[in-house]
């Protein structure tokens, strides 16, 4: 399936959110995500599922001002 | 000197922003050089591989302060309250920095999504910064959505220009009186940090004029006096453009915010006619209290009252007619619960005047309390022949709770005093005993008065 992770397409056999972070290889707690814009709480990453084109952002701290 | 923010206090009132800096080790040392206890982080996206967020989360959690979100580059409502959702999520806190960018060049905030983002955002839980110009309006919306502070700019993000407008920023620190204001962007130097604090805004957020000076961990250090220094300037009562000489010399004495003391012995009379009978007897500290006076009389009266309290070196205070009492020089005025709630208070601070405030009950106390006196009176301590008043006598234990609750603030005991019962008022936390009736009506008012001098003098 294709998606747009962080503004990139990409293709993923992952089915749900916490899937494609595993692919990913993130681990930890020190991001947050969102699918198309809306914000998807840690304990609901498992249960969202993913469909064809979706739009993931996966942010994580930076420096600010 | 901390800052207040959403009940939480800083002991600095230096914020910093953590972009841009050479290296995280120069980042962090500057953090502690400058001694703040709030810096703004934000959310980005990382590539697929990186840990640099990572990296970035511990360091910042190694520098052991405040941890203020922000929705840096949203342009949309819908972006910024997710991108605080994120927030929250990640750094585990209510706190958000809300920036809804509306210019690309300027970084001009669209202030029309900004209110919208803050009152969904506070609805959701959030204590909200808001970022923002310094027009009046949006800040009154902006408090009305549930905001508690408000961060205008004083000039745009980055361009280092100062205050550009400082007549708007004066206005908008009047406007606001009570609301904490943070000057957030626009600062290049220390000495614009200092110029805002001097307004009287609380605080100043900075990013760049430290990340990117030769040497920012020195610059940090800089901007820290610069904040303390403009914070002292404005609580000293800085001397205004058409300050007159009276007016320089209350300044001087405020002290940067030092607690004064009161004369034990407090006067009150109706008269400056009174003031020239009993003040020369040793009085420190009278009231002229006036009820009903047309204002020229008024003026005169309070004029006269000033020059001989000035040449007796006695602490002048008048009552309710803050505005003559402003244009007469005078630096201290004391308000009854009904005159506080007509007062500007605004103005009377501006003025550098202080103030005294009188209270009855606990309800008149929060009131009293809300506008940061120098004193507050409590009466009728015992029963009082002068005044027809709803209230109880007080009693000593009241003087004792009141105490407790004004401190440090000087508490001023009122009603039914003589010299006979000054050990109970004083011994029950009471800093000063004003007096009225028992030197007004006296058969020898000046004999009664140096009374008074003698048995107030083991508290002076």
């Amino acid at each position: 399936m294709k998606l747009i992770v962080n503004g990139r397409p990409l293709e993923t056999v992952a089915t749900d959110l916490a899937g494609l972070l595993g692919e990913l290889g993130y681990e930890g707690n020190w991001y947050a995500t969102a699918l198309n814009s809306e914000f998807v709480p840690r304990e609901e990453r498992k249960r969202t599922e993913l469909r064809e084109g979706d739009r993931i952002e996966i942010l994580t701290p930076r420096q600010g001002g | 000197m901390g800052l207040s923010l959403y009940k939480e206090q800083l002991s600095s009132r230096l914020l910093l922003g953590t972009a841009q800096y050479p290296s995280p080790a120069v980042l962090a040392d500057a953090v502690r050089t400058s001694g703040a206890r709030a810096i703004t982080v934000s959310l980005r996206r990382e590539g697929t591989s990186g840990q640099s967020g990572s990296r970035f989360w511990s360091l910042i959690r190694e520098l052991d302060v405040r941890i203020l979100p922000n929705t840096a580059g949203c342009h949309t409502v819908k972006e910024a309250v997710t991108t605080a959702r994120m927030a929250r999520e990640v750094f585990g806190t209510n706190w958000i920095k809300l920036e809804v960018i509306g210019n690309h060049d300027t970084l001009q905030p669209d202030v029309f999504a900004l209110v919208e983002a803050a009152r969904i955002l506070s609805e959701d839980g959030f204590t909200v910064f808001p970022y923002t110009t310094e027009d009046l309006v949006v800040g009154e919306k902006l408090l009305e959505v549930g905001c508690e502070v408000l961060m205008p700019w004083c000039a745009p993000i980055g361009s280092a220009r100062g205050p550009v407008n400082i007549d708007a920023l004066k206005a908008y620190r009047t406007h606001f009186p009570d609301t904490p204001l943070i000057i957030d962007a626009g600062l290049g130097r220390p000495s614009h940090a200092a110029a805002v604090m001097e307004l009287g805004f609380d605080g100043v957020l900075l990013n760049t004029a430290i990340a990117k000076a030769g040497d920012p961990v020195m610059m940090a250090s800089a901007f820290a006096q610069a904040v303390e220094a403009g914070r002292r300037a404005f609580e000293a009562g800085p001397l205004a453009g058409a300050a007159r000489h009276g007016r320089a010399l209350h300044a001087y004495h405020r002290q940067g915010g030092v607690l004064m003391r009161l004369d034990p012995f407090y006067l009150i009379v109706d008269s400056s006619a009174w003031i020239e009978r009993l003040v020369p007897l040793g009085v420190k500290l009278v009231q002229l209290r006036i009820k009903e006076m047309a204002e020229p009389e008024l003026r005169t009266e309070i004029r006269r009252a000033r020059t001989i309290c000035a040449r007796y070196d006695c602490q002048l205070i008048v009552n309710d007619y803050w505005q003559l009492a402003i244009e007469e020089d005078c630096d201290f005025v004391h308000l009854g619960q009904e005159d506080l709630a007509a007062a500007d208070l605004a103005a009377i601070k501006r003025g550098g005047l202080r103030l005294g405030i009188s209270t009855h009950d606990h309800a008149e106390l929060a009131t009293a309390l809300a506008v940061e006196p120098d004193y507050v009176a409590l009466g009728p301590i015992y029963p009082t022949l002068l005044k027809k008043m709803k209230w109880a006598p007080q009693g000593l234990p009241r003087v004792a709770e009141w105490k407790k609750r004004v401190a440090p603030l000087p508490l001023v005991a009122i009603g039914g005093l003589t010299p006979e019962q000054l050990a109970g008022v004083f011994e029950h936390g009471a800093d000063s005993a004003a007096v009225v009736t028992d030197i007004l009506r006296n058969s020898d008012p000046e004999g009664r008065t140096r009374e008074w001098v003698k048995a107030t003098r083991q508290w002076r």
